[in-house]
């Protein structure tokens, strides 16, 4: 029973969850691209003004919901997207996921995934990730690789020294700030560690020691695209996750298997965005199993 | 020190304590309008009659002051201790039961007793978890004994005590006074407070308030007057409420394990398809919800609301079952009646 917890209102736990992907942000703009800044500040003020558009009032913004949802769009979206993209991505991140279901707590989608996935389907030229060094990502080179054997591909700069190169890194930062989350109660440590446990899972079931069709072992998979961010921060939401604890384990591990699945079976490099939107899906059936609880006492 | 306003002639001779008897006792209390000023304001009289009738194992003094932000019985305990003593150990003459403990959450409490030299009494220190304060849960915390919901502690050997009224107690035996003040924490801050006092007095601008701590205190309007089971006047949420965001905080810490978030839900959406009316008579009110949500809603005041339309429908349930008996009562008569009727058409008449 968890009877003292600290007294905690909405704005200040938006305001943990920005100070938890501080370190992930950091990582990635600087081992990364300067220009991941403006994608995150393009994001954010987007996410903010259609904020104030659909409330036509400032008052909502001070729960920062909308400035985490900006936030997190940016941080998913590459280093190169223009910042138009960007603004498309978080108005219909806000205006379409988030008010027209109704306002912060009755949309049924995660609103910074449906703004992504937007954006992904509509300028998948624009938001492909491909940066100077070593030109596509250890993922996309994987998605797209042909008949190279996972051996040959892992000999290439994309590949880092357990993950993807630099991604595992943000990913190492992303982790950390999750964790913090966890220690200072924002999120439970059940949700974050089942989506884990289903990337992990089925990336060792998928690995067959690498052959062509292969994927990489789970170690390689946590430390890739956005493995870390999205288990602790995105499916973590409290809004599009079911409240039950047997809810929590199924949509958490729905997740990461989906994920997974996407990232070996589909031409997409990275699955998280349409994992997380086809989970958000069955919450409202999740939901139904715990409930209503009998009482103790 | 609290101030305390100086109060008139005592109204009773005082009881001597080696005239302490049962009935002497029980009657001052009873002539003192004393009740349990805990919250639940039980006559004080019947629960000791009670105590004797079963017959008494324990007396506890319960100084587990868990509503968050009230510290009206420790700021008691801490001036009058002694008398709060005085009170247990009178309680305890009168119901011939020695065991006597009183119960405390809070270190400093805790630690002044032990420093001083009590007899008679022990003192034990329960977590300052909201569910401790509430009968039941304490007695099972220090006893570990079980109550049944239908069933009273003093069927059980225990008689629970708050300790403002163990306090009104002693002074209404020992110095004959009927209690007519009270320790109040008024807008975070204790004090003796008259009791008849329209709320409006204690505050310089009248706004709403809440009768009892932010969390767990009803609404009331500013005339309003305090009683003797008042513990707390609170500034009415001070903080913007925001939409529930589904975050299972409320069902997480709740001592009962309702599903807080489900009956907020079938509150405000008038859903018929969550079933929680069963959960709603559970609820002790200990507030604990309340002081989680992190959108600041006022759940209490809805899991009050849905108490009276769930009880309301259980009325109506039962008048409508009522109402269906009879119907079928009377119609059955009236079959009855024309059978008969139709027998005595169709027997041929003797002449
Ligand atoms: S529902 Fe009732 S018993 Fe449960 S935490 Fe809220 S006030 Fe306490
Ligand atoms: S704690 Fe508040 S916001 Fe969270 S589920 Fe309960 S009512 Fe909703």
């Amino acid at each position: 029973m968890v009877i003292d917890r600290n007294r905690q209102t909405t704005s200040s736990v938006m305001v943990h969850v920005m100070v938890a992907l501080l370190p992930g942000l950091v990582v990635q703009v600087w081992l990364g691209d300067w220009r991941t800044l403006v994608v995150i500040g393009a994001s954010t003020i987007g996410a903010l003004l259609t904020e104030i558009v659909c409330t036509r009032s400032t008052r909502d913004l001070s729960d920062g919901s909308a400035a985490v949802t900006g936030l997190l769009i940016g941080l998913c979206l590459p280093a190169t997207t223009p910042w138009f993209v960007c603004l498309v991505a978080s108005i219909i991140a806000v205006a379409i996921a988030k008010h027209a279901f109704g306002g912060l707590g009755n949309n049924v989608f995660n609103p910074a995934m449906a703004g992504y996935a937007a954006v992904l389907l509509a300028y998948p030229a624009l938001v492909v990730e491909f940066d100077t060094v070593s030109g596509a990502t250890a993922l996309e080179q994987l998605a797209h690789r042909g008949s190279t054997t996972i051996d040959e591909v892992s000999d290439s700069p994309a590949f880092g020294v357990f993950g993807a190169a630099m991604h595992e890194w943000i990913n190492l930062a992303f982790l950390t700030g999750g964790l913090y989350l966890i220690a200072v109660r924002v999120i439970s440590s059940l949700l974050p560690f089942c989506v884990i446990a289903g990337i992990g899972v089925t990336a060792f079931m998928l690995d067959d020691g690498g052959s062509s069709t292969s994927h990489g072992s789970p170690l390689f998979n946590w430390f890739a695209g956005g493995t870390m961010l999205a288990a602790f921060f995105i499916a973590t939401d409290p809004v599009t996750s079911p409240s039950n604890r047997m809810g929590i384990v199924i949509y958490a591990l729905g997740v990461g298997v989906l994920a997974m699945l996407i990232r070996k079976y589909s031409s997409w490099p990275d699955g998280f965005a349409f994992a997380v939107l086809l989970a958000n899906c069955f919450v409202p059936l999740l939901e139904r199993i715990g409930r209503p609880r009998t009482s103790t006492a | 020190m609290l101030e305390r306003s100086s109060r008139a002639k005592p109204e009773f001779e005082s009881i001597d304590w080696s005239e302490l008897n049962s009935s002497t006792v029980l009657a001052r209390i009873k002539d003192a309008g004393i009740i349990g000023m805990g919250g639940a304001g039980y006559p004080t009289a019947a629960k000791l009659a009670s105590g004797l009738h079963y017959g008494t194992r324990h007396v506890i003094a319960n100084g587990v002051e868990c509503e968050p932000e009230v510290n009206a019985d420790r700021s008691l305990m801490r001036q009058h201790l002694e008398d709060v003593l005085d009170g247990l150990r009178i309680v305890g003459r009168c119901l011939d039961c020695d065991r006597l403990t009183l119960a405390v959450s809070d270190r400093l409490t805790y630690r002044s007793f032990h420093e001083s030299d009590i007899d008679e009494v022990s003192c034990e220190i329960v977590g300052d978890n909201p569910a401790n304060g509430e009968e039941r849960i304490l007695i099972k915390t220090l006893f570990d004994h079980t109550i049944p919901s239908s069933e009273y502690p003093s069927q059980h050997g225990f008689v629970v005590l708050n300790v403002a009224t163990l306090f009104a107690i002693c002074e209404a035996v020992r110095d004959g006074y009927r209690p007519t003040d009270r320790v109040v924490t008024v807008f975070d801050e204790e004090r003796w407070v008259d009791l008849a006092t329209p709320i409006g007095n204690l505050q310089d601008a009248p706004a709403p308030v809440r009768l009892g701590s932010k969390a767990t205190g009803t609404k009331v309007l500013a005339d309003s007057a305090l009683s003797l089971t008042t513990n707390a006047v609170a500034r009415d949420h001070p903080e913007r409420t925001r939409a529930c965001i589904h975050c299972g905080w409320c069902d997480d810490v709740c001592p009962r394990s309702l599903p807080v978030e489900s009956m907020l839900r079938a509150q405000q959406t008038h859903s018929r398809e969550l079933d929680v009316d069963t959960h709603y008579d559970a609820c002790f009110e200990c507030g604990a919800c309340v002081v989680a949500c992190p959108s600041s809603i006022p759940l209490l005041d809805w899991i009050r609301q849905g108490k009276v339309a769930a009880s309301t429908k259980r009325l109506k349930q039962r008048a409508n079952e009522r109402f269906e008996r009879r119907n079928e009562r009377v119609s059955r008569r009236l079959s009855e009646e024309s059978s008969a009727r139709e027998v005595r058409i169709q027997t041929p008449r003797e002449w």
